[in-house]
């Protein structure tokens, strides 16, 4: 059975099917089948692989610029005794 | 287009469906993956139990892809239905001062400190350096607030005309030059102040609140958007902030009351509107962009944004030498759909604030629903408003 997110219809704004209780409860099955069915001919075409959208490894801040690019280590300031660093 | 959560017998996976590209969220790893049409058959195939040999040859009588081809794919998508959590948290990428100055008491102000507030977040900035202490008061005046206690304390010292910045005693940068050190003290004002708020959604981007609606303009660096940011906002709209779209659960957006950066390409340009560029300071990222900082006359209170008509625009700049129709709007601008959304947002830089679930995902596929979605490419400012007139 497939049900969507949102059910508001907006003007300008995507259309969001409603969840229609009238419709048949599709298995798993029947719904790969059809999207097979009507996405088969892209499955010819070389796909783009998995793309990762949202994982905690790229999820930081948002600097406006990257670090001074091939900075190498350098000591810590002379008057920084008994603070941190990271 | 709509776009269907489709049930999955996996109990780790969430499947959404638009178009030809799936959505996934992966529970365990907290993660959000875009699948090709191939790879979403794949995953409806594995789900429903398939063996590999079946699902491949299903799918082989569709495609002119080799089995070897194919099973590579399949097996791409069979390491989605492995349940290995990640080693990283969401909460990783929050700097390290924000771990104790979330259980701390604040901090006490430390004398002829420069003191003051961004959104929730209170500041002490202290130096030896008289220069910095000049340069810092002047260019915050408009954030600055007398207090005695703060959530965080930054300091600036100054050895061998060498610079370094702690916050909370934590070094984060060193060696810098002095036209370096405004802009990371400005940078480490803004994130902080985002991550301590109780942001769900960070994304790289400007947002500005306009007569017709709230203006999202999310983008890479050298997308535009801070320039163009900085016009509108110049024509009596209310900036949020020029560089962070900050949303909490309610879609609140947050108020970051700090200057713009203008890089050095767009000084000329926005004179006319911020004559106060022409004898601004210099200063120098540390990637050695130069830039100058402008305030906008007016801030928009932080709010929550779904009671307003929002139209998110992904600003793509094209220079002359590229062709370029401005009279053709179905080539200036194009209407994204919500993974083409997710996609752009994500590229364009991002930060998650709380553990993600699928209810989490839900209320953004649901903001993102609710809101008009659209890329433009243009070539002068005078095109882009043109533009976002037309999609208001």
């Amino acid at each position: 059975m497939c049900s969507t997110i949102g059910g508001v219809m907006a003007n300008n704004k995507d259309n969001v099917e409603l969840n229609n209780d009238d419709n048949q409860e599709l298995s798993h099955e029947e719904t790969r089948r059809n999207f097979m069915k009507k996405f088969g001919k892209l499955a010819v075409v070389t796909p783009i692989a998995v793309t990762a959208l949202m994982t905690p490894q790229t999820s930081y801040a948002q600097k406006s610029c990257s670090r001074r690019p091939n900075h190498p280590h350098k000591p810590q300031c002379p008057s920084a005794q008994g603070k941190n660093s990271f | 287009m709509a776009i269907n959560k489709i049930p999955l017998n996996s109990e780790s996976l969430s499947l959404y469906l638009e178009g030809s590209k799936g959505l996934l969220f992966h529970q365990p790893k907290q993660s959000v993956f875009q699948l090709p049409p191939l790879s979403v058959a794949f995953l409806l195939a594995i789900d429903e139990g398939l063996t590999e040999q079946r699902a491949i040859a299903e799918i082989a009588q569709s495609s002119e892809l080799s089995f070897q081809q194919l099973r590579s794919f399949y097996l791409e998508v069979k390491a989605l239905f492995s349940d290995d959590q990640n080693d990283e948290s969401y909460f990783d990428g929050r700097y390290p001062e924000l771990n104790n100055a979330l259980s701390i008491a604040s901090i006490s102000v430390k004398p002829k400190a420069f003191t003051c507030q961004v959104a929730n977040s209170r500041f002490s900035i202290s130096s030896n350096c008289e220069h910095v202490k000049i340069d810092l008061r002047q260019l915050l005046a408009r954030c600055e607030k007398k207090l005695v206690e703060v959530d965080f304390e930054l300091e600036v010292e100054v050895s061998d005309d060498q610079y370094y910045l702690y916050s909370n005693d934590h070094l984060f940068a060193e060696q810098l030059k002095r036209t370096e050190v405004i802009p990371e003290i400005i940078d480490r004002l803004q994130i902080l102040a985002y991550q301590r708020s109780d942001y769900y959604f960070c994304y790289h981007g400007a947002a500005i609140k306009t007569e017709q609606g709230i203006l999202l303009l999310p983008g890479k660096s050298g997308s535009g958007k801070s320039t163009l940011s900085a016009e509108i906002t110049a024509e009596g709209n209310q900036l949020f902030s020029d560089e962070i779209i900050a949303l909490d659960k309610s879609f609140n957006l947050l108020t970051l009351t700090l200057p713009i950066a203008i890089k050095s390409g767009s000084w000329e340009h926005l004179s006319k509107q911020y004559p106060e560029l022409d004898t601004a300071t210099i200063y120098k990222r540390l990637d050695g962009r130069k830039l100058k900082y402008v305030w906008p006359e007016k801030f928009a209170i932080s709010q929550s944004i779904t009671n307003n008509k929002v139209l998110l625009v992904n600003p793509k700049f094209i220079d002359s030498s590229h062709d370029f129709d401005a009279n053709s709007e179905s080539k200036n601008a194009k209407r994204l759909s919500i993974i083409d959304t997710l996609a752009m947002l994500s590229e364009s830089g991002y930060q998650i604030g709380v553990e993600m679930d699928k209810e989490k995902l839900d209320l953004l596929i649901n903001f993102l629903l609710d809101i008009h979605r659209f890329e433009i490419t243009y070539q002068s400012s005078e095109q882009a408003k043109t533009t976002l007139t037309k999609l208001w």
